[in-house]
């Protein structure tokens, strides 16, 4: 089934009062190691330390947020990026 | 030192080891050791709970090539759902799932798959942050552990990771 990237991603920039300072997104949907259906969704963090409890809580709202806007089927791959360190991968 | 706490030590070591622009090969290495930590330790666990003693070392090594990635994963995505298969619930004695069992199937799941990424994938670049996120939950599943070995769920998670797929019926 295709997942629509930029649907979720309007979900995503819909949350507020997040636990940690969000600065953008990335979002990917595909196959997983099994051939899974899957969603990748990269939180790109400010450059500030984040306690572990709050990035738990961050990882948990963005996995409820995806389920919503693309269904329960697919799991969600959260990861976490530093929003400086972006320019390193381009 | 256990091998996978030496594993999570690796882990963020490479995670660290360039202090401007860490090489793709090290947070590789460092996303894959986290995952091995993990790996490991549920085997240690499961073969030791199976066949203790200093005279059972050598089979223990035996059954512990038995456990399958592929296998490994769906058990851990029932536990991670809280949705636990006929086939294995009876071994949970009607106790709910502890949650912190819940996060270290969801973690396992999400170890797993990024370690294929860092393996396999040269399209996908990690960073040094994504790497040393990984690694602290491994380090949090490791010491979760601590506080649900022995427990019937416990058990049973660690007894389907070796034989759920060729559970009958």
């Amino acid at each position: 089934m295709e997942i629509a990237v930029t649907k979720i991603e309007a979900a995503l920039d819909e949350l507020s009062d997040l636990p940690a300072r969000v600065g953008g997104w990335q979002v990917e949907t595909g196959l997983d190691w099994v051939n899974e259906p899957a969603v990748w969704v990269w939180a790109l963090l400010e450059d500030e330390e984040v306690e572990a409890a709050a990035l738990d809580r961050l990882q948990e709202t963005i996995r409820d947020c995806v389920h919503r806007a693309a269904g329960d089927a697919k799991w969600v791959y959260v990861r976490f990026r530093g929003v400086s360190e972006m320019a390193q991968l381009a | 030192m256990s091998l996978h706490s030496d594993l999570l030590a690796q882990a963020r070591h490479l995670a660290r080891r360039e202090s401007k622009r860490p090489r793709q090969a090290s947070l590789r290495r460092s996303v894959s050791a986290s995952y091995y930590a993990v790996f490991h330790m549920l085997i240690a666990e499961a073969t030791r709970r199976m066949m203790s003693g200093n005279d059972r070392k050598a089979l223990r090594r035996c059954l512990a090539r038995g456990y399958s990635h592929r296998n490994m994963r769906q058990v851990a995505l029932q536990f991670a759902g809280g949705s636990v298969s006929p086939k294995l619930r009876p071994g949970l004695n009607g106790l709910p799932l502890q949650p912190e069992l819940v996060t270290l199937a969801n973690t396992f799941v999400d170890l797993q798959q990024a370690r294929h990424e860092a393996d396999y994938d040269l399209a996908l670049r990690f960073t040094r942050r994504e790497a040393l996120n990984l690694a602290n939950r491994a380090d949090r599943a490791l010491a979760d552990w601590r506080g649900l070995r022995k427990t019937a769920q416990a058990d049973t998670f660690l007894a389907g990771l070796l034989a759920f797929g060729n559970l009958q019926g």
